[in-house]
């Protein structure tokens, strides 16, 4: 099965791939995030701060309550005093400590959200090739993908962590370093020992080695889930993309069930899924082995700790209370180091995935480099014309269009006619700026419409495409592309656009919500009410040129000849282009384009074309015989 | 108002008691992997024992300190205590280790037992956004969330754990007064109000930012995707986009500033129980040392288990509470598989008892078992459809009325039609009559409400669902293919038969595209899926599953708009080639293009859910009605010619609608 997919070879990045700088990223991560949100880094900060002192509330004051209880001499109202001040700087503390954890988790959410909000809105506007460019999804998916964990949202709490084991090290080295100072009393080797100078460096030792070589082994497991991510994400992603195309989309299900497609998609799936199962499973083996021995390393030491200072205090450097103290700072010590490794390492490996964000922020929309102001005199007056156009999609090795040369204007009803795959949608969708040519140019009124402003120039255009889509918006939303609009001139649309009956059936009328996705009140539209929302959506926009796209496909033949004959009012004054198999449609037109394998092969109006007996002659036979 | 009588079907449905879900999934999980349950039985054993030896260690050190005991002493109580603990975390390092393993597994397994279910499932139960949406919603907790795996036993070894700690503490406290244990438990109770309150109000206000989050993720992915780019680019949508964003992250926000609002108000009282209790049992403590009742080891031990106890109480209340969530969430996994499962409609359930009750081979009373029995019994009793080689059927509807779940207007009446063997017929009719469904009837992705379907006169629900399907082939409006390699489309079941395979790309003109891409059949379709996907035009697509139609060699081929797509030359191809494939099958053609029903015997206009006009093409022109109505309006341009070129004539044709 898995033989028939290449594998996965790195292509080149799309454009040029910026410099990987890692002070310049972190600081423009800081900066980001200082702008997104002014208060996340200070309250990082004195989070930090807390975190790291919080513990030592409860380790030093219980040390000494111990220490109290110890003594014969004991004093009851002071140890009373001590337990009461324990009790309550504890719960002040972990209060604010909640407090501060809940406003950094409020702050990173919303700083996560404009993270995901920042790359739609790319996506929303980026240059329309690059969005069905696989690279550039892969990227955009990664990075909504880890949006929380990785990142700059990341980078905030990083920042907190960092601070916070910075400073628990400090403190816990500053009292540590008093069980070494205290010497034990009494005779022998083994107080002796205790007091040397080499019982503190061979405790250090010990307690270096065990950090370093947890340290080092959960950097090796973390690179290996890493790569787990890195391998699982083909099997996994083919995965999602059957269980939703041949499981979830029930579009697909009568398909599924009349050719016993069952089979083979089980059958894949349990392979896929075998796959990935056994990526994780090497995985999760290797941690398991790997962490073992650090696992008893680090409990071991912790008991080294308990022997030294248990030893310590025995031989009286320091009373029983005192053990509770040093053995706390110790453990502080440790998971201050290991937070301070990890931290870092988090964060190496987190800059890529902010250079990543910001890669993607940078990608340069070529699209939108035009100047000049698309003027109320050109929209009066307009004049397409298409020299020597020729166009390749990315990716593929034949031009859709050669060296398309041709004309039209305000006024004028072109249709475009010719066989599947002959090159006409992608004609429009040069016209439309979609794509730009890659050889050639397309000129309004003489200049090459890569000169005019982008937003201007496409506010040229009422389409209607083949491949149309209507949102899970309101309906009335959906017609007007905006939440604010005028509810007459929609209704209006929808009427025109022969959906009329349709929207006073609508108890919501256009608050209609479309489609389930929010809730079982949706409306479904069937195919042809589709597409008389989308037509209702092209008139309402009432642009200066109007390109129709196949828009009849599925509507009835009563239905289809309401439409094109209001279409036809509608266009009167303005230029406009139909796409049509169905060749009737030709009638509303002055003239006619009939597209070969990406070249205009003919171009006249009906009558000229009929007489000249080429390919549109035969394709107008072709159809008209049944109608005779 | 329309969907009421849908939600009172779905409320019909018993919910099971929570025990009986959770002893279910138990069940579930101990079939599947009898390790991974026992695993968490270690679990409970080494959490406990590390509790007990770490409140232990330190007071015994203590003891050992203050009471001046010799060297050798500590050494050795420091060895076993010590020795316990380490060992005790390794080996529960390697049970969390394996755990994620198994996890996976079983997750993934439970994946897959979704995803067949769902494909073997009725279409009827599948076809509805409901269905989408729990579907995703259950890979989802198997997936990502391990709901149904980690999530659900580690809520019952929480809980075991707690329940054993909590008994040995109370055991190891009964020295002691009881007002500090009383009070512990008290607080746990205040803790757990506050707490149940603020789940209620999360409960209830839940939907609310599930679907604001929704809205965000729809606006980002979908909107943000290539199949939308198109017209977000054409209709200047972004900055509308971005507002619209922002306006539901702003309502989000204040829901989670309101959580978290709630969260603190939890923190706060669970601190002002703990500063309570804690207070207690220190000043009590205390006491007792300075009154010469306790030592200072007395103390560290004792301390140290109030603190335990403190944490069983606490985790007791929070793996119950995991554990009634995890109930509902298999509740969930259960009806939903049961949904699917399901082969009878609801409504039919009733009657299928009555009759299988009168046949006396299956008894029942109503309960949900029995129920299940009933239908598992009308199931048995269906045959298999063997028609013999060569032969096609009659099929009959009779009095058929259909009418989707919950909606009051049927969409087909009352409808009697007979598609005689080898019969071409042509359906037409306007959008909204009822065309597809009717298609739908007659594959058996529906079955009808009122009537049967009969085939050579026996009543269809005799046989198999899988039977009758294999007796059907087709093409439909919506693309059907899926990412699998083009033979997979092609051949979905296998067993290539490849000079039939061949001619069927032949007929479908396919072969020449075929031949062009470099991997030829063996290209996957899915771009954006597969690294070198191909990618066919809307011609092509329809090209494709007319060639998987005519492979499958079906007595009856349905064709439901196949040509909207095709430039007039390949139509026209179509056409020929329909009359060649159609000669030895029976055919329902259905089209907006009144060209194709040149072509069929008969011709069926349909309206409202009924037939009201059949007979042949010519017949129906000559009646003057309806059909020769659109006919007309649809031919009207392509004679043209004869007419001449005359844009005045426009209006007439709206005098005609």
């Amino acid at each position: 099965m898995s033989g028939k997919e290449k594998k996965t070879v790195k292509k080149k990045e799309v454009g040029k791939e910026p410099e990987f700088h890692r002070m310049g990223t972190v600081i423009r991560g800081l900066k980001y995030l200082a702008k997104d949100s002014p208060g996340i880094l200070p309250v990082a900060v004195l989070h930090a701060l807390l975190s790291a002192a919080y513990p030592y509330i409860g380790i030093i004051l219980s040390a000494a309550i111990l220490t109290g209880l110890a003594d014969p001499g004991r004093d009851m109202r002071q140890l009373f005093f001590l337990a009461l001040l324990l009790v309550v700087l504890n719960f002040l503390g972990r209060r604010l400590l909640d407090f501060l954890g809940q406003l950094q988790d409020v702050l990173q959410y919303v700083v996560m959200k404009h993270v995901d909000r920042s790359v739609a809105e790319k996506a929303w506007k980026m240059e329309y090739g690059m969005s069905g460019n696989p690279q550039v999804n892969e990227r955009k998916w990664t990075i909504t993908y880890y949006h929380y964990g990785r990142g700059v949202v990341a980078l905030a709490w990083q920042v907190k962590n960092f601070l916070q084991a910075l400073t628990t090290i400090a403190i816990s080295v500053t009292l540590t370093a008093q069980l070494f100072m205290a010497r034990a009393v009494g005779e022998g080797k083994i107080v002796a020992f205790l007091n040397h100078w080499l019982a503190a460096v061979l405790f250090w030792l010990f307690a270096a080695l065990t950090i370093g070589f947890t340290i080092w082994t959960s950097t090796k497991v973390q690179k290996c889930y890493y790569q787990m991510g890195e391998d699982s994400r083909r099997p996994g992603n083919q995965m999602m993309a059957l269980l939703e195309r041949g499981c979830a989309e029930y579009t697909k299900g009568k398909e599924l069930r009349l050719f016993g497609a069952e089979g083979v998609i089980s059958r894949r799936l349990e392979a896929l899924a075998g796959e990935v199962v056994e990526i994780s499973r090497r995985v999760f083996r290797y941690e398991r082995k790997m962490t073992g021995l650090p696992t008893f390393l680090s409990r071991f030491f912790h008991m080294v700790v308990y022997l030294f200072v248990g030893v310590k205090a025995f031989f009286g450097a320091f009373g029983a209370g005192s053990i509770l103290q040093y053995t706390g700072a110790v453990t502080q010590l440790g998971d201050g180091i290991t937070l301070f490794s990890e931290v870092v390492r988090d964060f190496l490996q987190n800059l890529r995935y902010i250079h990543d964000y910001f890669t993607f922020l940078d990608l340069p929309n070529r699209m939108d480099t035009g100047t000049l102001p698309v003027t109320k005199q050109i929209r009066e007056a307009y004049e397409f014309t298409f020299r020597n156009v020729t166009f390749t999609y990315p990716g593929s090795a034949q031009p859709v269009l050669h060296n398309v040369n041709c004309s039209f204007k305000k006024g004028e009803k072109l249709a475009v006619v010719g066989k599947n795959g002959s090159g006409k949608t992608t004609f429009i969708k040069l016209l439309c700026r979609l794509y730009d040519p890659e050889e050639g140019e397309i000129l309004l009124n003489g200049v090459d419409i890569r000169r005019y402003q982008y937003d201007q120039y496409m506010d040229l255009f009422s389409t209607v495409f083949q491949d149309y889509q209507i949102f899970a918006f309101e309906l009335g939303e959906n017609v007007a592309s905006a939440s604010d609009y005028q509810e007459s001139l929609v209704s209006d649309s929808l009427e025109f656009a022969g959906f009329g009956d349709r929207l006073k059936s609508l108890e919501k009328g256009l608050h209609t919500q479309v489609y389930k996705y929010f809730g079982e009140d949706g409306l479904e539209l069937s195919g042809g009410e589709n597409q008389k929302v989308a037509i209702a959506r092209c008139l309402y926009k009432d642009a200066d040129y109007v390109i129709l796209d196949e828009p009849t496909a599925a509507l009835d033949p009563v239905a289809e000849a309401e439409v094109y004959q209001r279409m036809n009012r509608f266009v009167k004054d303005k230029g406009a282009i139909y796409i049509s198999h169905r060749l009737s449609s030709c009638h509303f037109c002055d003239r006619i384009l009939v597209f070969e394998e990406g070249r205009v092969v003919e171009n006249g109006t009906h009558g000229e074309l009929l007489e000249a007996g080429g390919l549109y002659q035969k394709m107008w036979e072709a159809q008209a015989q049944y109608y005779a | 108002m329309k969907r009421a009588k849908g939600k009172e079907h779905k409320e019909q449905e018993i919910p099971y008691s929570q025990a009986s879900n959770l002893w279910y999934w138990l069940r579930f999980l101990y079939r599947e992997s009898p390790g991974f349950v026992w695993l968490y039985g270690l679990e409970v054993v080494f959490a406990i024992a590390i509790s007990l030896l770490g409140v232990y260690l330190p007071s015994v050190l203590v003891a050992d300190i203050t009471e001046g005991r010799n060297l050798g002493m500590l050494a050795w109580h420091l060895a076993w205590l010590g020795g316990g603990l380490v060992c005790l975390y390794v080996a529960s390092n390697y049970v969390e280790q394996t755990k994620k393993e198994k996890n996976k597994e079983i997750g993934y397994r439970r994946i897959l037992q979704i995803a067949r279910a769902s494909m073997e499932a009725p279409y009827s139960r599948i076809e509805n956004a409901r269905f989408q949406g729990e579907f995703w919603q259950q890979l989802r907790r198997n997936m990502w969330e391990d709901t149904y795996t980690t999530g659900f036993m580690g809520a019952f070894s929480k809980t075991v754990q707690a329940l054993i700690g909590m008994l040995l503490y109370v055991g190891m406290l009964s020295g002691l007064s009881p007002w500090i244990l009383l009070l512990v438990m008290a607080g746990t109770a205040v803790n757990y109000i506050v707490g149940y309150r603020c789940n209620q109000w999360d409960a209830a206000n839940r939907h609310k930012w599930m679907n604001l989050d929704r809205k965000t993720h729809y606006l980002a992915q979908e909107l943000g995707d290539f199949q939308a780019a198109k017209d977000v680019r054409l209709y200047g949508m972004a900055p509308w986009l971005k507002e619209m964003y922002d306006r539901y992250l702003g309502q989000r926000v204040r829901y989670t500033v309101r959580m978290q609002a709630n969260y603190f108000l939890e923190s706060l009282t669970g601190g002002a129980t703990r500063m309570v209790w804690e207070a207690a049992a220190y000043l009590y403590l205390i006491w007792l040392v300075c009154e010469g009742r306790l030592d200072a080891a007395g103390f560290v031990l004792y301390f140290g288990v109030i603190t335990g106890f403190a944490t069983w109480c606490g985790n007791i209340v929070g793996g119950m509470r995991q554990l009634h969530q995890n109930a509902l969430y298999v509740g969930e996994d259960r009806r939903f598989m049961e949904r699917l499962a399901r082969e009878v409609h609801i409504e039919n359930a009733e009657s299928e008892k009555v009759e299988s009750e009168k046949a006396g081979t299956c008894k029942g009373k109503g309960t949900r078992e029995a129920g299940k029995a009933d239908e598992a019994c009308a199931l048995q009793s269906r045959q298999e459809l063997v028609l013999p080689a060569g032969h096609l059927p009659e099929i009959a509807f009779v009095h058929v009325t259909f009418r989707y779940e919950g909606e009051k207007e049927p969409v087909i009446q009352d409808l009697d039609l007979v598609l005689h063997p080898g019969e071409n017929i042509a359906l037409v009719g306007c959008n909204g009559a009822g065309k597809t469904t009717f298609v739908k009837l007659l594959c058996g992705f529906y079955d009808p409400t009122e009537g049967e379907i009969r085939i050579d006169g026996v009543n269809r629900d005799r046989y198999t669902r899988s039977s009758w399907l294999r007796i059907f082939s087709g093409v439909f409006q919506e693309v059907g293919l899926f990412p699998l390699s083009l033979l997979e489309n092609l051949v979905p079941e296998g067993q290539v038969q490849k000079e039939l395979l061949d001619r069927c790309l032949e007929e479908a003109d396919l072969q020449k595209v075929i031949e062009k891409l470099p991997d030829g059949l063996e290209s996957m379709l899915g771009k954006g899926v597969y690294e070198s996907a191909v990618d066919f035009s809307g011609g092509e697509t329809q090209k494709l599953m007319l060639a998987r139609a005519l492979y499958k060699q079906a007595p009856l081929l349905v064709l439901d708009e196949p040509t909207a797509a095709l430039d007039p030359l390949m139509e026209s191809q179509l056409y020929e080639q329909y009359q060649q494939f159609s000669k030895d099958r029976t055919t329902v053609f259905i089209s907006h293009r009144l060209a194709s029903t040149r072509f069929c015997h008969r011709v069926l206009l349909m309206e409202h859910g009924r037939v009201i006009e059949a007979g042949s093409h010519e017949e129906l022109l000559g009646a003057q009605g309806r059909y020769a109505e659109m006919f007309q309006i649809q031919s009207r341009y392509y004679r043209w010619r004869e007419v001449g070129m005359d844009g005045g004539e426009q209006e007439e044709v709206g005098d005609l609608i």
